[in-house]
């Protein structure tokens, strides 16, 4: 009988010690980071639908390296960097994740069902009260978003990966798969990656950021109550909806797929076409949810982690938010000023488009301060403005940086 | 280019097009607001109006599937009312002034005194109620305001 040696058969093994020190660290480091995750999201630090999977999609992959025919290392899971047409039709047979990956992430598809999901979530009656404040704190909220590209630009990035890594800024994940996927084919992964490991930087940065910028006194300031409108009824809803979704989409074709399914998870549920929404806001927003938590896990290969750019990626993305998130306390300001000091400046950074999380994060930190004072309604029409806001940012960036590279 | 000038670029339309998405909305919460107390116009009565679309379609199907003609005239009155009949037989409101030349034509039909035309209108209506024994009258509106077995 022929000797088997050791690193033959337990592959996952053998390769750690034939990719050379510095790849034997990196999917160490990867595989404890997967393991860490799981973690933080079994204690629900972090959202547990996408760190479950994705942590151990990430220590899993980096486990499961063998020796593919020819001697090159790989797994069985998915191909990403495929674009040859007969090499895809093979491999769609071979990795079982690529099926996936090809007709769901890779084209954008599991983005827009999440969109759809968001859609289904969100109340557009917020926004309807007071148009003009939500949609100009969002745009405050976007200050990561703008100012990022010429840093990034300044540090030796193209115009499209730094387009790509401000949208972070936005913090809406499947807006920043959508953009990197278009404008930063070689560093999507990354991105989204960075992306999603940081939304949780809302929850646990933000109350710092707002005690840092937002005195005390100021911070429990009750907003005046609006003018008593008449209350919004789901047509109504269900008009405004249709009719955004369709300027919008006139004046950003590029980025209609994403504005499509946002509006139509909004009009789905004013229409009260319950069987669809029950489906979407289920079985589809949680299906795509742990898929594309899955699905970013199993990209984290070492060699992608070893890739130079990913620490100014890793620098660049926690600067986006953190510039968002002041920026949406300086629209708050403005406000404040010249509302007469009535306006609670803190409603500013729910601009950032992170629903509902970011209004919830202002709600909080304004009670903890007044019990009393009751934000959210400003808050969540801020919100879901940043969602729109991000979009708008979106098919821009989409539309113009190919016509600037 | 420069990239400062891309981003202030950027910046500008962005501004621009939230402001816009932000009129468009204004104007449909405007079209809401100010028109709240006009039933006939603006967004709600638009919706109004699709909704009586709707009721009408499918009070329509539940009545004039049987060519009676009766049946039709019931129909044609839930539709468009009878407002003169409706005044007379609800007290105060039957005499309310300005319907005078209705309440003449009304009376008229019911109790004589009418044109040739009304006369035989009223001897064809009552002939017809009295071959069916108005049984299919009857199914009709009961159907209509119990609904169907």
């Amino acid at each position: 009988m022929e000797k088997i040696e050791f690193g033959t058969l337990f592959q996952g093994i053998g390769t750690l010690f034939t990719g050379g020190t510095t790849m034997l660290i990196a999917r160490i480091g990867l595989i404890a980071l997967g393991l860490f995750l799981v973690y933080l999201g079994k204690k629900k630090i972090l959202e547990p639908l996408l760190m479950i999977p994705m942590g151990l999609g990430m220590a899993t992959i980096n486990a499961a390296v063998m020796v593919l025919p020819g001697g090159k290392h790989g797994n069985l899971f998915v191909d990403p960097l495929l674009t040859d047409t007969n090499e895809l039709f093979n491999i769609l047979q071979i990795d079982w994740l690529q099926p996936v990956y090809t007709f769901t992430f890779s084209n954008g598809l599991i983005a827009c069902c999440i969109f759809m999901g968001i859609g289904v979530l969100l109340d557009v009656g917020y926004m309807l009260r007071r148009p003009f404040l939500s949609i100009f704190l969002a745009m405050f909220a976007e200050m990561g978003t703008f100012l990022i590209v010429p840093i990034a630009s300044a540090m030796g990035m193209n115009l499209g990966d730094a387009a790509s890594i401000a949208m972070v800024g936005g913090a809406d994940g499947p807006m920043v798969l959508f953009t990197s996927m278009i404008l930063s084919k070689d560093l999507f992964v990354p991105i989204t990656i960075v992306a999603y490991l940081y939304l949780g930087f809302t929850y646990g940065g933000y109350p710092y950021l707002i005690k840092l910028l937002v005195p005390k006194h100021i911070r429990g300031i009750q907003p005046p109550k609006p003018k008593a409108t008449p209350p919004i009824s789901s047509s109504q809803k269900l008009l405004f909806a249709v009719v955004i979704c369709v300027v919008l989409c006139l004046l950003f074709p590029v980025a209609a797929p994403l504005f499509f399914s946002l509006f139509l998870g909004v009009a789905v549920k004013e229409a009260d076409i319950q069987p669809v929404v029950e489906f979407i806001k289920g079985p589809l927003l949680y299906g795509s949810t742990f898929f594309l938590g899955l699905l970013l896990g199993i990209l984290c290969e070492a060699h992608l982690i070893l890739n130079p750019k990913i620490l100014p990626l890793l620098l660049l993305g926690i600067l986006a938010l953190l510039l968002s998130g002041i920026g949406g306390l300086l629209g708050g300001y403005i406000v404040y000023w010249f509302s007469g000091k009535k306006f609670n400046p803190v409603i500013g950074i729910a601009g950032v488009s992170c629903v509902p999380s970011t209004a919830k994060v202002a709600q909080k930190a304004v009670s903890e301060v007044n019990p009393k004072a009751i934000i959210l309604p400003d808050a969540l029409g801020a919100n879901i403005s940043g969602v729109i806001t991000t979009a708008i940012i979106t098919g821009l960036y989409v539309t113009l940086i190919p016509l600037f590279m | 280019m420069s990239v400062a000038y891309f981003i202030l670029v950027v910046t500008a339309i962005s501004f621009a097009t939230g402001l816009f998405v932000a009129f468009i909305i204004w104007v449909i919460k405007w079209s809401i607001i100010s028109r709240e107390n006009d039933e006939t116009s603006g967004v709600k009565g638009f919706t109004r109006f699709l909704s009586g679309l709707s009721s009408f379609r499918e009070k329509s199907e539940q009545l004039a599937f049987s060519g009676n003609n009766m049946a039709n005239k019931e129909l044609y009155q839930f539709y468009h009312g009878i407002p003169v009949l409706s005044r007379i037989f609800s007290g105060s409101e039957g005499n309310k002034p300005g319907n005078n030349s209705s309440n003449n034509e009304l009376y008229r039909y019911y109790h004589g005194s009418a044109t040739s035309g009304q006369t035989q209108e009223k001897s064809k209506d009552q002939q017809q109620m009295k071959s069916t024994g108005n049984n299919a009258l009857n199914k009709e509106l009961y159907n209509y305001y119990h609904g169907k077995n």
